[in-house]
């Protein structure tokens, strides 16, 4: 359970969130939608620890994230960012490995090779192991950084999964298999999993909540269905009616 | 691409390899020390070596002259070379080097104020003293560089670059004038410590320069793990448990106390940083749990080499190794940015 209570952040003078109160229930896949700009990755940031607010505080089970040990912490969440720059030639199976830090005393055990294998296999990249990363295409890159990211909590309970636009350089078939893939994961156990999103297709189908941002501020939040109510997305994305009226079928 | 190397795999399996590649490379250097202590002036047959079987005056040669200049060379070759990886890891770049971005010109800027300004010092006070302005030269160096580089939080390699091109032109141009403000004597030393040498190599200066890399080499190998996690990206290691700001500061101090001591002992011996970590990844990949050891031991290897040849080309005179060093490195340097950052710095 993640509650952020009136959190505020900014850069200088820009103000990039606003009085920002939310929370993340165990279970539940919630997506992170609105325009270029609105905060959406800020807001991540701040709910994973990645960012301290600079008003207002983030709740992770009841204790506020200022305070959690660093330690405990990588152990119970995942985080994803957008762009991940990595130069030096480590391999798919060393990179994912990496995930694997907060367990590892002095050497990998069976078991964290054996998780290295199970992340690698969820996202179908089991067959790129001994590729060297950066030679990868960006959609192998983005599948092989979701590996690590799951092995990093691997099979822990009430743990949470923050992704910022994980499917961005996804195939069709990708998209899907890792959206079933991961609410399977939060169905079993209990995983809190909280997503940036630009396709309202994709967030319909596989996500159960939804904050609409605009501009620094929730516009709204709740249930995906209410959320995504055409007037919402029309006011939000300032786009005419029109261009909506096709994808939104219910 | 952005990659170091085209492979799109790599050419040996190395999980598991750690233990004998290091184990060959300790043997390979026991092996080189060995066999450099009877090359020099007077000749000392390996055999009469082995067999322990040494007149006074090779006796004398050997532990008076050879040994302390063979180890000597060889901790500060493991110095610079660990540094040099550290650094590639600490910013995220593979062409950081203590040579190249500025942080031993700093070095020697310092040791320079201490010989042309605190006047005559001697003896192992004197040694300390310039290793520990070489120290804090370098500390002050390579913190300049990070605050740089790191002000737009990307640590990009024309910023780095471009920072050590300002700091090394900055650093020089304060040499030169400690130079003319110098007298004949002083100039001398400064002079040949610029161009780095193991000529006046004595023990003091060996268990000077052991007790300051030795704990910081083996501190920064036992960080080896966090080091592969901090090239992620500094969010991306927190995330995994690392604290990167102390992980940096760690590094930062013990790449500068290295380069320190081998600047303070050796002057200023080029591009062992850059070119010995790129041979090691380019064959057994960028972890740094093999990385850092390895290139510590290939790193004393090649410098022993090298001033060999230094000291005996054109022997009974000798060439300074910084220059041989440089000679090797500097065209090495320009084959990886052709080869491999073609078009893709944005410089």
């Amino acid at each position: 359970m993640i509650t952020a209570k009136h959190i505020r952040y900014s850069v200088g003078d820009t103000q990039i969130l606003d009085d920002v109160s939310v929370s993340l229930k165990p279970g539940t896949l919630t997506a992170i939608l609105g325009p270029n700009g609105a905060g959406k990755s800020s807001l991540l940031k701040c709910l994973s620890g990645t960012l301290a607010p600079c008003k207002g505080d983030v709740y992770f089970n009841g204790v506020s994230l200022q305070g959690y040990p660093l330690s405990d912490l990588s152990r119970r969440r995942g985080v994803l960012s957008q762009t991940i720059a990595l130069h030096f030639p480590f391999t798919v199976l060393e990179l994912v490995m990496m995930g694997r830090h907060p367990y590892v005393d002095s050497a990998e055990s069976k078991n964290d090779k054996q998780v290295v294998q199970w992340a690698l296999e969820s996202v179908d990249a089991w067959s790129l192991k001994d590729r060297v990363f950066p030679t990868l295409s960006g959609g192998e890159q983005q599948r092989v950084q979701l590996a690590r990211v799951l092995g990093q909590i691997w099979a822990q309970q009430q743990a949470c999964l923050f992704l910022d636009e994980p499917t961005a350089a996804l195939d069709l078939k990708y998209q899907h298999q890792i959206f079933q893939f991961i609410g399977q994961l939060a169905e079993d156990y209990a995983l809190t999993v909280c997503v940036i999103l630009h396709d309202p297709q994709l967030a319909r189908r596989y996500c159960d909540q939804a904050i609409l941002m605009k501009q620094g501020r929730v516009f709204t939040a709740g249930p995906i269905a209410r959320v995504l109510e055409p007037e919402n997305i029309e006011r939000v994305y300032e786009v005419p009616p029109d261009w909506i009226g096709g994808w939104i079928p219910l | 691409m952005n990659t170091l190397s085209r492979q799109l795999t790599r050419p040996l399996p190395v999980l598991g390899l750690r233990i004998p590649v290091l184990a060959l490379l300790a043997l390979l250097l026991l092996f080189a020390l060995l066999v450099v202590v009877s090359f020099g002036a007077v000749a000392i047959p390996l055999s009469a070596l082995f067999s322990a079987q040494l007149s006074d005056q090779q006796f004398a040669v050997i532990s008076a002259i050879r040994l302390p200049r063979v180890l000597l060379s060889a901790i500060v070759g493991a110095a610079l070379a660990v540094s040099g990886a550290a650094m590639q890891s600490l910013f995220r770049n593979p062409l950081a080097d203590p040579g190249v971005i500025g942080i031993a010109s700093g070095a020697a800027l310092a040791v320079a104020l201490v010989i042309v300004l605190a006047g005559p010092l001697s003896g192992v006070f004197a040694l300390y003293s310039l290793s520990f302005a070489a120290f804090a030269g370098g500390l002050m160096t390579c913190l300049l560089i990070f605050i740089f580089t790191g002000i737009n939080g990307s640590f990009s390699a024309s910023y780095m670059l471009l920072a050590g091109i300002a700091i090394n032109t900055l650093s020089g141009a304060a040499t030169g004038f400690l130079s003319y403000l110098s007298d004949d004597q002083q100039l001398r030393a400064l002079t040949f410590w610029t161009m780095g040498s193991f000529g006046g190599a004595l023990w003091p200066g060996v268990i000077v320069a052991a007790t300051i890399v030795l704990p910081a080499l083996f501190l920064l190998i036992r960080n080896a793990r966090a080091l592969n996690i901090l090239l992620l990206g500094d969010e991306e290691a927190r995330q995994l448990g690392v604290d990167s700001k102390r992980l940096q500061r760690r590094v930062i101090i013990c790449t500068a106390l290295c380069v320190g001591a081998a600047v303070a002992v050796s002057g200023i011996i080029g591009f062992v940083g850059l070119v010995v970590p790129h041979l090691i990844r380019l064959t057994l990949g960028p972890d740094n749990r093999l990385l850092l050891p390895a290139s510590a031991l290939l790193g004393a290897i090649l410098v022993v080499l090298a001033d060999t040849v230094a000291r005996t080309l054109v022997s009974p005179a000798e060439l300074p190794v910084g220059i041989l060093t440089s000679l090797i490195g500097g065209p090495f340097f320009l084959w990886l940015l052709v080869k491999q950052y073609g078009g893709r710095m944005g410089l």
